[in-house]
C-alpha cells in the first residue's frame, strides 16, 4: 500500500483515479491545483504523486519542481497531460524521476505502473 | 593538288565540297598557277610557230632566187631541144613548165622549128603562150632568150615563181608546236609537282582562310595548319596563334564594355524595378558595404538613402540585425532566417532569404512575414488547444468505460455514475466538435449567413423554454422581460438562436444554484439591445475583452470547475460582427454578469416586404 496524492483540476479524472488507486488498497490524497497538493504533501510523506499539468494556480510543472524537495519520501511522479508538447514537459521535468502520461490514458494501465514503482527495491530487501 | 581537309574537320566547319565553279574559284594557287602558265606556253608556242613559218617562207625564198635561174636556164635548153612545130607543141610544153613547184607561170615565145630543124625565118609570125593569171602574188619573174643549136635566139622565156608560202598550221609547224608544248608540258608537271609539295601548306591556309571568310571557321584556332608542314606552316601557325590571343584579348575587352555599358544603362531600369517589388532586395559586395537596397528593403531594414555605399553595420539601427544578416554570407541560395525588428512599440519579424551567398557579393531577399507568423502562431496554438479540449472528455470516456468492465465496480450507483460520465463526456464532446466546425465555417467566410426578418421575441422565447431544463437543475428562476412592440431584425435565425442558447446558457453555468437569470429586451436608438444578466462568480475587468477570444478561460476554479470549449464567446462575437451587431460584458467579480447585445433593426423596406410576405 502506497501514499498517493493527486493533483487534478478535473472532478471526474480525479474522482476515477481515486476509485481505482483505493480499490487497488492504496490511501489517496487529492487537491484541485498544485499549491493544494504541495501543501498535502508537506503535511505528510507520500510515496507517489499523480498530478495534472494545466491546473490553476499552481500547475503541475512547478509543482514537480518542488515536490520532492517538499516530501523526500516521494519515490516518483506521475505526470498526465492533454497538451501536445510532451516532449518540452519531459525537458523540464527530472525524466528518471518523473514519468509523463498522455491523455488519455488507461487507469488499468496507470495502476500497473503505480505498483511498480511502489515494489520494494532489491537493494532496499537485502539491507533488511 | 591542294591537300585535302580531314573528314572530321570539314564535318565541324560544314564546309560543302567545291564544285564547278566554286571548284576553280576555290582551286589552289598552284593549279591556278599552272593553269596559266599552261597558257602563257601555249602563247609563247603559238608566237614561236609563226616565227618559224615566217624564218621557212624567208629561207625558201632565199633558196627559190638562187635556183630560178638555173631552172629557168634548163627550161630553156630544154624547150631548144625540143622541135616546136605547133602552138598545141607549146601549150603543152609550157604547162609541163607551170608543174614545176613553185613556179606560178609561164610565158614563151618561139618561132616554129621546121621539118627539117631549122627555125623558121624571123619574118614568120612566132607562136605565144601565156599562163592565166594566178591568184598568188607573183615573187619572181626572170626571162632568158631560147637559141637553137647554132646559138641563135628564135624565142624568149619567161618564168615567174610564186614566194613559198608556210601556213601556223602546216604539219611541220605542228610537229615543232607539239614538241614544244610536250616539253613545256614536262616542264610544268615537274614544276607543278614540286611547287605543290612547297606551297601545301600555303593551299591549307587559303582553303582555311576561304571558310573563315565564309562565317564557317568562327575560331582562329582552327585556322593552324596541321601536320608539321615546314617553315611556312609553323610561320602561319605562329602568326595565328598571335592573331587569336589578340582577338581573344579584343572579346574580353569588348565584353567587358559591353558588360559596363549594361550595367549602367540597365542599373537604372532594374532599380525602378526592384524599387516596385513588395519584397526588400539587399545587395552588399564583399566588404559587406550595401550596393544596392531597395524601396521595400529600406523600409524593412530602416535605411536612409544615404546608406547605399556604406557597411551594413552602420547603417542598420541594430547591429546585431546587421550581423545576422551578414552571417548569411555563405549560406546555400534558399537559405533563411527570421530577424525581428521593432519599430516603435511594434515589432516585425522579417523573413531573410539568400538568393546569392558567395564571397564577391550576397545578395538577400526580405519579406515582412509578421501576419504569416502571427497566423501561424494562432494556427499552433488553436491545434494545441483543440488537442487539450478533446483529450479531456476523451479521458473521462476512456477512464470510466475501462471502469466499467472491471470486476471490482460491485456497486450499481457507481456504474450508473460512470455511464452518466460518459454521456455528459460525449455530449461536451460534440458540443466542442460543433463549435470547432462553427469557428472554422465562420472564419473561413462559409459560414454565410441566411438573412430573413427574425420575430426576436419568438426566438428567444423559444430558446428561455429549451434552456429551461438545464435551469431547473440547478433551480434557477429564468426571467425574460420584453417589450410589447420589439421591432424585428434582418439576420439568420439559426446563427441568432445560437447566440442567445450560448449567452443563456453561460449564464445559467456560472451561476450558483438556487439564484436567477434574466434575459431583457429594449429598443433604443434605433437598435435592438438584449442584455443576458445572471448572478454568477462575475469576470474581472481584465477579462473582459479576452473572454471573446478563442479558448481563452479565466484561470479561476469556478471556471475551471464549469465545462467548457472556450469557443462560445468567440463565435457569439462574430456571429453578431456578421449581422452588423456587437456585444460587450458589464461585470465586476462576485457580482454576476451582463452581457449586453445589440443588432440593428430591419430597414422599413425590408420590415414593410416582411409584412407583406
Amino acid at each position: 500500500m502506497a501514499r498517493i496524492v493527486i493533483a487534478e483540476d478535473q472532478a471526474h479524472i480525479r474522482h476515477i483515479l481515486m476509485m481505482w488507486l483505493g480499490k487497488h488498497g492504496h490511501e489517496v490524497v487529492e487537491a484541485t491545483n498544485g499549491r493544494a497538493a504541495l501543501e498535502a504533501l508537506a503535511k505528510a510523506p507520500a510515496d507517489l504523486l499523480i498530478t495534472d499539468v494545466n491546473m490553476p494556480e499552481m500547475d503541475g510543472i512547478a509543482l514537480t519542481h518542488r515536490a520532492f524537495e517538499v516530501c523526500p519520501s516521494l519515490r516518483h511522479i506521475f505526470v498526465v497531460t492533454s497538451r501536445c508538447d510532451q516532449h518540452e514537459i519531459v525537458a523540464q521535468v527530472e525524466a528518471h524521476r518523473v514519468t509523463v502520461i498522455p491523455k488519455p490514458f488507461s487507469p488499468k494501465q496507470l495502476i500497473k505502473d503505480v505498483e511498480t514503482v511502489c515494489q520494494p527495491s532489491p537493494v532496499a530487501s537485502i539491507a533488511n | 593538288m591542294a591537300q585535302k581537309r580531314t573528314p572530321e574537320k570539314s564535318e565541324q566547319h560544314a564546309n560543302p565540297p567545291p564544285t564547278g565553279a566554286a571548284r576553280w574559284r576555290n582551286g589552289g594557287v598552284v593549279r591556278r598557277h599552272t593553269l596559266s602558265t599552261g597558257a602563257v606556253v601555249l602563247g609563247v608556242a603559238l608566237l614561236a610557230g609563226l616565227l618559224a613559218s615566217w624564218l621557212l617562207e624567208s629561207q625558201a625564198t632565199a633558196r627559190l632566187v638562187n635556183r630560178a635561174p638555173s631552172l629557168l636556164r634548163l627550161s630553156t635548153q630544154l624547150v631548144s631541144r625540143s622541135p616546136i612545130q605547133s602552138q598545141v607543141e607549146l601549150a603543152r610544153l609550157a604547162e609541163e613548165f607551170e608543174r614545176i613547184p613553185l613556179v606560178r607561170g609561164c610565158e614563151i615565145e618561139v618561132r616554129s622549128v621546121l621539118a627539117d630543124g631549122a627555125v623558121a625565118p624571123s619574118s614568120a609570125p612566132a607562136m605565144r603562150y601565156q599562163s592565166q593569171p594566178a591568184a598568188t602574188a607573183e615573187a619572181l619573174r626572170l626571162s632568158a632568150p631560147i637559141v637553137d643549136a647554132a646559138g641563135l635566139a628564135y624565142g624568149n622565156m619567161s618564168l615567174s615563181f610564186a614566194a613559198p608560202e608556210y601556213a601556223w598550221w602546216d604539219a611541220r609547224l605542228w610537229v615543232g608546236l607539239t614538241m614544244i608544248v610536250l616539253a613545256a608540258g614536262v616542264a610544268l608537271f615537274i614544276f607543278d609537282r614540286r611547287a605543290q609539295r612547297a606551297l601545301r601548306p600555303l593551299e591549307q591556309v587559303q582553303q582555311n582562310l576561304l571558310a573563315y571568310h565564309d562565317g564557317v571557321e568562327p575560331a582562329l584556332d582552327l585556322l593552324a595548319v596541321q601536320g608539321g608542314a615546314g617553315v611556312i606552316a609553323d610561320a602561319w601557325n605562329t602568326f595565328i596563334q598571335g592573331v587569336s590571343e589578340l582577338r581573344r584579348e579584343v572579346e574580353r575587352f569588348r565584353c567587358r564594355d559591353a558588360i559596363q555599358s549594361a550595367h549602367s544603362g540597365g542599373a537604372r531600369v532594374s532599380g525602378q524595378v526592384l524599387d516596385r517589388l513588395p519584397v526588400g532586395v539587399v545587395r552588399l559586395d564583399e566588404r559587406d558595404v550595401i550596393v544596392h537596397a531597395n524601396r521595400a528593403a529600406c523600409t524593412l531594414l530602416a535605411l536612409e538613402s544615404s546608406a547605399i555605399g556604406s557597411p551594413l553595420v552602420k547603417s542598420v539601427r541594430e547591429t546585431e540585425i546587421a550581423q545576422t544578416l551578414i552571417s548569411l554570407r555563405g549560406s546555400p541560395c534558399g537559405a533563411t532566417r527570421d530577424v525581428k525588428i521593432k519599430s516603435g512599440a511594434a515589432t516585425s519579424v522579417v523573413r531573410t532569404t539568400v538568393l546569392s551567398g558567395g564571397t564577391e557579393e550576397l545578395l538577400l531577399m526580405l519579406q515582412d512575414v509578421s501576419q504569416t507568423v502571427e497566423a501561424e502562431q494562432a494556427r499552433d496554438e488553436f491545434l494545441a488547444h483543440i488537442t487539450h479540449e478533446l483529450r479531456t472528455p476523451l479521458t473521462n470516456i476512456r477512464a470510466y468505460t475501462e471502469t466499467l468492465t472491471q470486476d471490482f465496480l460491485d456497486d450499481e450507483q457507481t456504474r450508473r455514475e460512470c455511464y452518466n460520465v460518459i454521456m455528459s463526456e460525449t455530449r461536451r464532446l460534440t458540443k466542442l466538435i460543433e463549435d470547432v466546425l462553427s469557428v472554422s465555417q465562420i472564419e473561413s467566410g462559409g459560414g454565410r449567413l441566411v438573412r430573413a426578418p427574425v420575430r426576436v421575441e419568438e426566438l428567444l422565447r423559444q430558446t428561455m423554454q429549451e434552456m429551461q431544463a438545464a435551469a431547473d437543475a440547478k433551480q434557477i428562476k429564468l426571467g425574460l422581460k420584453i417589450p410589447s412592440k420589439v421591432p424585428m431584425v434582418s439576420g439568420d435565425k439559426h446563427r441568432l438562436h445560437q447566440v442567445w442558447t450560448n449567452l443563456i446558457g453561460n449564464a445559467i453555468k456560472y451561476t450558483p444554484e438556487g439564484r436567477s437569470v434574466s434575459v431583457e429586451v429594449e429598443s433604443e436608438e434605433g437598435r435592438l439591445r438584449t442584455r443576458v444578466t445572471d448572478t454568477g462568480i462575475g469576470i474581472a475587468p481584465e477579462h473582459h475583452e479576452k473572454i471573446f477570444e478563442k479558448f481563452y478561460r479565466v484561470d479561476d476554479p469556478g471556471v475551471a470547475a464549469t465545462e467548457g470549449t472556450g469557443l462560445g464567446l468567440a463565435i457569439t462575437r462574430e456571429i453578431l460582427r456578421m449581422h452588423g451587431g456587437s456585444i460587450r460584458v458589464e461585470s465586476e467579480l462576485g457580482k454576476g454578469s451582463t452581457f449586453v447585445i445589440d443588432l440593428p433593426p430591419l430597414r422599413s423596406i425590408e420590415r414593410e416586404a416582411a409584412r407583406k410576405g
